[in-house]
């Protein structure tokens, strides 16, 4: 066979395959092209801060990360809150004004049982679903009894209640099988979203494990009835809204809102500055110093709830010379706050306990500061005059909110080598990592805490004897106050009484030397384009879609 | 032998290979220590027992290894890849959507270094230690030695956001997110549907990152082909044919190129298959959405079933890769007995 040949076989081979892989030849369409929302392009790539041809606007988004999922029932990924907060409704929500304030959304007013077990909710008529079909009270007890039902990552949250029943067309019933004062913020996260029933349980949608509908909510136009309807969601690539135009109860400005995946944040960076894309989500604290005073390029800063901590085992077994209450107390004092908070950026700073500013029960920034005379005093106290050494469980590629778990542990390896102490910075992979982390084995590691919803109850979690007390090997027998105290909060109703025990925990946690110490929350910063304006920050969902507007 | 027993063997070899391949990444990938519950499910969801046995049930991770090796075999010969437990859709359908875009830029980055790096070799044997030798030595060097994420950056900073020649990350202009393609293979549906603006604006994307991948592989190319080109060179017959009286220029053609070509058809063969599984940095930078970017999110949250797909599918590639290759080599060297 001479060489032509061969070369006309493989040919023709690459072509078969790729013949083979043809789909069903329907052609190449834009998407929204029947909806006639075609965009404008001038050049090559610069088209995406223009208008479209119908004069539509669009604003594009990027961000680092990826969502696997983005159906309310499975979803739990902090960062996908923004597209669904604007996709879907929930019964409740919280005030742009002030996030610890709930207020009415589907649901117009709500009444609250004496005994705190039973909320009935009236739900506004007239609303509908991008399918045109009305919300009723049967839309919300589908979607509650799915999220509760599928056991998927947010199931929990559905812990407390016990049935939902629609007691009307346009009246929920909620009844909890314990009193939850923590339920009406829970209602707020995007888990809860209210979505057409009908068209879930005619594509697989069940109440039980055996649900499908995922796979169809992922791959076609969303069914919710939000300022905004995703119309192509591309999982590691992009996801597309647009304005839905008979939204009631929150509607949007702009028309299309494209959020891409741009993992690499100098990527973010230079389509900023190109006029590619109008925000970028994930530049560090030195991106932004460097881009800060370009004309083009406006910095706006918010807050978050997200707790950044060291967590040193207090078990025997596990902690070694960490499960010494002065030696926590002697490391306590050799970390330099300011230091790392200046690492982070964005407005960090240390809040004095678990629980973040904007919650109730927040007591306030730290008072601590370094001293390295005492730390040494403590650790000669605890009889470690000449040091020791420990291991700590780090996650290198980890950076929420643009703090670097790496960053941090380094700073915090200085600080502490002043003291003596030798830090190892264990680099583990995160499936590595969180397995050590949940079987309470690790002897500390550097973390950090987004809340599950928003509420001071979320971060009771930190407790002797519950979820991330048990990580820090510290069981309910080893503080028995503390385990009353959070018993106590987490079924008051009362809000002034519930701070008071909320500040009591804290104070006791930094008397005995918890396992925690909290060296900062961090801030939110993001990088903008100054085409964009009225854009408002949250600490729960990142960004309101809804509020976003384009300078002509 | 004739050939078609030679092409059964190693078709048969190919099966072998590719068995034990799913044996040994199904094991490493369930050996390895971590825990895919905590790197899929939150950490509250990790402490509730009923949602943890929900998940090992509906993924089969309650099943001991040797049945869960059988049943993803069982499905697998039933054309069945799983379903990812990170995207939660079936792996081929994953597969399908992201293949496509690695595949165009692993083909191109291929064409540009076999192009470039037959070219440089060629032209660095033929003024051997002279100025253009030295000059493309050293690009070469430069290709193998940058890191391809710090080249990525740099060429999206100087020809994207300084001299705006091509577009910034990502397959496509946002004009075309979004759009459905009957193949997903971007070149060809441009090409088929008669689309001239969307196989420019595919191909501005392409180009960078095809460049970027192509510079390692580019620069190995032209290192080998220089080598074997002088070689050749140095023998007998190419004295013999310079002695005949023949010109340079067909000494070159005809005897050192025909001759010393020889060895690099093994390295243009096997390229193809390690710019497809090296494109995890270039597509991380580049925002692109293809396999390298699938299979390390699938790595590092032990998501087995994409882990398998993906693995399978580029040892694939490259078996039959191999498999060319050989068949090549056995019919342009006749020293090669089959």
């Amino acid at each position: 066979m001479s060489m032509k040949k061969v070369m006309a076989v493989l040919l023709a081979l690459a072509m078969t395959c790729s013949l083979a892989a043809c789909g069903n030849g329907e052609g190449i369409q834009k998407a929204g092209e029947t909806s006639s929302s075609e965009t404008a392009s001038t050049e090559s790539d610069g088209e995406t801060a223009e208008e479209t041809t119908t004069g539509q606007s669009q604003i594009v988004i990027g961000q680092s990360t990826t969502y696997t999922t983005l159906d309310p029932a499975y979803c739990y990924e902090w960062d996908a809150e923004m597209v669904l907060h604007a996709v879907y409704d929930t019964l409740v929500t919280t005030s742009p004004e002030d996030e610890s304030e709930i207020i009415p959304c589907i649901a117009s007013d709500w009444t609250i049982s004496d005994d705190n077990l039973t909320y009935v909710f009236t739900l506004n008529e007239g609303i509908t679903f991008t399918t045109g079909k009305e919300l009723t009270a049967d839309d919300v007890v589908y979607c509650f009894n799915r999220l509760k039902g599928v056991q998927g990552n947010p199931s929990f949250l559905m812990d407390t209640v016990e049935t939902v029943e629609a007691t009307g067309d346009y009246e929920v019933t909620l009844t909890l099988n314990t009193v939850n004062p923590a339920i009406l913020s829970i209602l707020t996260r995007s888990s809860f979203s209210i979505y057409d029933s009908e068209v879930a349980q005619a594509n697989g949608g069940t109440c039980d494990e055996s649900d499908t509908f995922q796979a169809y909510a992922d791959s076609n136009p969303s069914v919710g009835s939000g300022a905004y309807q995703i119309t192509t969601y591309t999982s590691g690539s992009e996801v597309i809204l647009e304005k839905f135009a008979d939204a009631q109860i929150k509607t949007g400005s702009v028309d299309k809102i494209i959020v891409r995946t741009i993992a690499d944040a100098n990527t973010q960076q230079m389509e900023l500055e190109a006029g590619d894309i109008d925000f970028a989500l994930d530049l560090t604290a030195d991106q932004v110093a460097v881009i800060e005073d370009e004309e083009n390029i406006q910095i706006v800063t918010g807050s978050t709830y997200d707790i950044f901590f060291l967590m040193m085992n207090v078990s025997e077994e596990y902690g070694e010379e960490l499960a010494d209450p002065t030696v926590r107390e002697a490391i306590k004092y050799a970390i330099d706050y300011e230091g790392l908070c200046e690492l982070a950026g964005n407005d960090a700073f240390v809040p004095s306990g678990i629980i973040p500013q904007g919650f109730l029960g927040y007591a306030g920034e730290s008072t601590v500061t370094r001293d390295v005379e005492k730390a040494k005093e403590l650790l000669a106290e605890a009889g470690y005059a000449d040091g020791f050494s420990f291991d700590c469980g780090v996650i290198p590629d980890m950076a929420p909110d643009g703090v670097s778990f790496m960053m941090c542990a380094e700073k915090i390896q200085s600080d502490l080598a002043e003291v003596g102490i030798t830090m190892n910075i264990i680099s583990q992979e995160a499936s590595v990592y969180l397995e050590a982390y949940r079987d309470g084995t690790q002897q500390a590691v550097i973390s950090q805490w987004g809340p599950d919803y928003y509420d001071p109850n979320n971060q009771l979690a930190f407790l002797p004897g519950n979820t991330v007390g048990l990580r820090a090997g510290w069981t309910a027998d080893m503080n028995e106050e503390l385990v009353a105290l959070g018993e106590q909060a987490a079924s008051e109703t009362d809000d002034s009484v519930r701070e008071e025990l909320l500040l009591q925990i804290q104070e006791v946690m930094e008397e005995e030397a918890s396992p925690y110490i909290v060296y900062l929350q961090a801030g939110r910063t993001l990088a903008v384009s100054t085409r964009v304006q009225n854009i408002i920050l949250s600490s729960a969902y990142v960004l309101d879609f809804t509020t976003l507007e384009v300078a002509e | 032998m004739n050939m078609f027993k030679y092409i059964a063997r190693r078709l048969v070899l190919a099966v072998v290979v590719m068995f034990g391949i799913s044996i040994i990444t199904f094991c490493i990938s369930h050996l390895v220590p971590g825990d895919p519950l905590a790197a899929n499910l939150g950490q509250t969801a990790m402490s509730d027992p009923e949602i943890v046995a929900a998940y090992e049930a509906k993924w089969g991770l309650d099943q001991p290894l040797p049945v869960q090796y059988i049943n993803y075999m069982k499905n697998l010969f039933q054309g069945d890849l799983g379903t990812s437990i990170r995207t939660k859709q079936p792996v081929l359908s994953d597969l399908a959507q992201y293949i496509p875009a690695t595949f165009e830029m692993a083909t191109l980055a291929t064409v540009i270094s076999i192009v470039f790096g037959l070219l440089f070799g060629l032209v660095s044997a033929a003024r051997h230690n002279k100025l253009p030798d030295h000059v493309l030595r050293v690009i070469s060097l430069m290709g193998i030695s940058i890191p391809a994420f710090w080249l990525s950056i740099l060429c999206l900073y100087f020809f994207y956001l300084k001299l705006g020649i091509v577009p910034g990350s990502g397959r496509v202009s946002a004009e075309w997110l979004g759009a459905s393609f009957p193949t997903g293979f971007l070149i060809f549906d441009a090409i088929t549907y008669g689309e001239p603006d969307l196989l420019r604006d595919a191909l501005s994307h392409l180009i960078l990152p095809s460049f970027v991948l192509a510079a390692s592989t580019m620069g190995i190319l032209t290192r080998t082909v220089r080598s074997s080109m002088l070689e050749a060179m140095q023998q007998d017959y190419v004295r013999t044919a310079r002695a005949k009286g023949l010109s340079e220029g067909r000494v070159l053609r005809h005897h050192v190129l025909k001759n010393g070509l020889i060895p690099s058809v093994t390295m243009f063969g096997l390229s193809y298959g390690s710019l497809l599984g090296g494109t995890v940095l270039v597509e991380t930078i580049f925002s692109y959405p293809g396999i390298g970017l699938y299979a390390y999110k699938a790595a590092s949250t032990l998501d087995f079933p994409a882990i398998m797909g993906t693995t399978l599918f580029i040892a694939a590639v490259n078996v039959l890769m191999n498999f060319f290759v050989d068949i090549i080599y056995a019919l342009i060297d006749p020293r090669i007995r089959y």
